[in-house]
């Protein structure tokens, strides 16, 4: 029988993966609460906060300027555009379907 | 925490930064002004200023007075905004944690698998065939999480699809040009961009060095995370979400070109955007840098259809056994608020549950209590706060 070569690193309660400030803050939280609790956090860096709670790479409001794009207003004026240009792509595929038969 | 461990020093990680709002225009102008008579009264933004007089406004924002200022601003100030570096906060939370029994952080190792036993617990597989199994899972891998995710193959992840967006900033570490801006300026975007992008202009302390950063200028990418691979988004995509991605591409096409419009800048054009801010800004003080990346989540709901997403989402299995964070932005600022909701209702035992509600009060004396309503305890909250963190005015 073959045997499996695993190392089991260990056994716990709670396994967190990513060392960010989420990973940190659930871990404190329940180590004041409890602190008998089995906390575990793999990172795959080698060190914890290298991405996204980076400071240097924190992209702050970045999302919100996508975010903001389907705002209702915004939405509504890019919708008819958007319309507007589809049924010319639409329109153009179609004579050029026709062009070639 | 500043009371009961020394390793914890608030004045690393956080610095009083005013948040400025400023625009320009006669009707953004009269919108600013409805939005600051709406906040004033709110127990949250009483200190709240708003001035369209221009020397006001030149004294909030120096940087903006130049000969080329012709144009009517208005702006809104609140003094008690701070600059805080997550980073710092991550690293002293873990340096406390390392010093507890039954923690353990383990870096550089990657999870490659996960796998839920009939009972309910996980065995993550990792690197170098070690495993750990545990009780209950939390994905907080920022772009990986999505990956991830899929890999438990939980029902509840089915439909969910991501797409990355990367952002980039001008950067400015000249100490003459740094020394004359001490705030966060907001700004609203012009016609023809999408509306409150909000560019902004920010003085950040990274490290103890103060520079400034103008953007977020947003750019394609097909990585998760920047030690990702080009790869993340192709194999992100599933038979399950294919639909879910298809729909929303063509449903949210203004934000593909977008995208595209925002890739095209040139320095010229962001110097431009940033002369909004800062009139006599010079090509030559200021260089590009790239932000982080931000998985954007895509899915199916039952009233709209296949979505794009916007905000952050955890994701709980059915047996409430592993969650997962999902999302970008609000990210960091709301750890503690989302942490709190995972704990309520993954961790807590029933039999617990009132000693654990009774620690956390303890912890976070706003806990179950909704500060808008109780203006005297936001009072003593924020006071007590300012004076631990250093930052009262």
């Amino acid at each position: 029988m073959l045997k499996s070569k695993n190392i089991l690193l260990s056994e716990t309660d709670v396994l967190i993966i990513g060392g960010g400030i989420m990973g940190a803050t659930l871990a404190s939280i329940l180590k004041e609460v409890d602190s008998n609790l089995r906390v575990d956090i793999v990172e795959a860096l080698s060190k914890p906060a290298l991405e996204s709670s980076h400071p240097s790479i924190m992209q702050g409001q970045a999302m919100q300027v996508i975010a903001n794009l389907i705002t209702p207003h915004f939405y509504q004026t890019i919708e008819l555009t958007f319309k507007k240009r589809l049924r010319l792509m639409l329109d153009l595929k179609f004579r050029f379907n026709i062009g070639v038969i | 925490l500043t009371k009961k461990y020394p390793l914890f020093s608030p004045a690393k990680f956080i610095k009083r930064v005013p948040h400025i709002s400023l625009v320009n225009g006669d009707k953004n102008i009269a919108y600013l002004k409805k939005r600051y008579f709406a906040l004033k009264n709110n127990p949250l933004f009483k200190t709240i200023e708003f001035s369209s007089n221009f020397k006001t406004i030149g004294k909030w924002i120096p940087l903006l007075k130049s000969k080329k200022s012709v144009k009517k601003y208005a702006a809104t100030k609140v003094e008690s905004g701070t600059d805080v570096d997550f980073g710092e906060i991550t690293f002293q939370l873990l340096s406390i944690l390392k010093t507890k029994k039954n923690f353990h952080l383990r870096t550089e190792h990657k999870v490659l698998d996960i796998n839920e036993h009939e009972d309910g617990s996980w065995l993550a597989k990792l690197t170098d065939d070690k495993e750990i199994k545990s009780k209950f899972v939390f994905i907080a891998s920022g772009g990986n999480s999505l990956k991830l995710l899929q890999k438990t193959k939980v029902y509840e992840q089915i439909g969910y699809a991501g797409f990355p967006i990367s952002g980039q900033w001008l950067v400015c570490k000249d100490p003459l040009v740094v020394a004359m801006h001490s705030a966060k300026v907001y700004g609203k975007a012009d016609i023809g961009s999408p509306p409150m992008s909000m560019p902004h202009l920010d003085l950040r302390i990274i490290n103890g060095e103060k520079i400034l950063m103008f953007g977020p200028f947003a750019s394609f990418t097909s990585k998760f995370l920047i030690s990702g691979s080009f790869f993340d988004l192709i194999s992100s995509v599933k038979f399950h979400n294919l639909k879910t991605l298809c729909i929303v591409f063509l449903k949210e096409w203004p934000l593909l070109i977008y995208l595209i419009k925002q890739n095209l800048k040139t320095h010229k054009n962001r110097m431009s955007d940033l002369r909004q801010f800062y009139p006599d800004a010079k090509s030559k003080d200021w260089h590009l840098e790239d932000a982080g990346i931000r998985v954007q989540i895509m899915k199916k709901t039952k009233k709209d259809g296949p979505k794009l997403e916007f905000g952050t989402e955890i994701i709980y299995s059915k047996q409430n056994n592993l969650a997962a964070l999902l999302g970008a932005s609000p990210g960091a600022s709301i750890s503690v608020q989302s942490m709190i909701h995972v704990v309520e209702k993954c961790i807590i035992k029933k039999e617990r549950l009132s000693s654990w509600k009774s620690k956390i009060k303890k912890m976070i004396p706003s806990y179950d209590l909704d500060l808008e309503k109780n203006p005297k305890l936001l009072k003593k909250i924020r006071s007590t706060n300012q004076k631990i963190l250093g930052i009262n005015y």
